[in-house]
């Protein structure tokens, strides 16, 4: 499992994450998890922590140039191994631009705080013009 | 992989039906992901743009086939979940999850295509899982 983001990459981070256990049930709840799963943090959890300002502004930043938005085009995560409830992690965060097909490739890199990798996720983002409708709105 | 016991390629997961969801889901999930996108949860906006309603988060749909995965193999550690969202399902629609045994080997683990389909029955995400053994280091 390719782990390091490339040199070239538009590199943010590390922040520190949390799996907090709160959060986690609520997320749980919202995905559909039976009440026997508890101790689980979801796979698509990480998720949460690809919303915070940092990485939506620098999001918006890649797209400052052009008249665009972003739509989620499709998402993989990948796990060397689950996360656990209640523990923090580091979160590294790297993004590329693609030409053809616009897209924005969205790397995610968590780790252990002793530096074991946990997993990967990938997010494409495809570049699409902003419809008329949503001008101010995102 | 030893101690795996392999399911037979082809086999069919019991399908999962989930929602329809409500504005209140949306408003919901948006609050614990963080994805508050108003496209999800402003109706006119969503009509402006050409949906019929809004629609419902991608994510929440993909994250809804760990639990499905995990009540048919709790022995099996989800490593590996991916979709690629096709078209969006709008809010007050049902969507139906399946998947299927793609391959299964002790040395891979078991791959299953993932399908979630609203009420037109054409896919709304196609995707991909992968589950194997524990590992000793993150056992759960």
């Amino acid at each position: 499992m390719a782990i390091e983001p490339a040199s070239d990459d538009i590199r943010l981070g590390p922040f520190r994450v949390v799996a907090d256990e709160e959060r986690v049930a609520r997320y749980r709840r919202e995905a559909g998890f039976a009440d026997t799963l508890e101790k689980i943090v979801p796979v698509a959890f990480p998720a949460v922590w690809m919303t915070t300002s940092e990485i939506g502004e620098a999001i918006r930043a890649a797209l400052a140039a052009e008249n665009a938005i972003a739509v989620h085009e499709s998402q993989d995560f990948r796990y060397c191994a689950p996360l656990r409830v209640g523990e923090s992690y580091d979160l590294t965060v790297s993004m590329r631009r693609e030409a053809s097909p616009p897209r924005l490739v969205v790397n995610a890199f968590v780790a252990t705080q002793g530096g074991e990798a946990r997993l990967h996720a990938e997010a494409l983002l495809r570049i699409v013009p902003r419809p008329a409708a949503l001008e101010g709105a995102l | 992989m030893s101690g795996l016991r392999l399911p037979c390629v082809g086999e069919r997961l019991p399908d999962r039906r989930i929602g329809p969801f409500d504005a209140a889901a949306l408003e919901a999930y948006a609050a614990v992901s963080g994805d508050d996108n108003p496209i999800h949860l402003d109706e006119r906006l969503a009509r402006a743009v050409g949906f019929r309603a809004p629609p419902v988060h991608g994510m929440k749909l993909l994250a809804a086939f760990e639990p499905m995965l995990l009540a048919w193999r709790r022995d099996l550690f989800l490593a590996r979940l991916s979709g690629k969202f096709v078209q969006p399902v709008t809010r007050g629609e049902a969507v139906t999850l399946t998947a299927r045994v793609l391959r299964a080997s002790e040395q891979e683990g078991v791959f299953l295509r993932l399908l979630a389909s609203g009420e037109s029955r054409a896919p709304t995400i196609v995707g991909e899982a992968l589950m194997t053994l524990p590992k000793r280091v993150g056992g759960r």
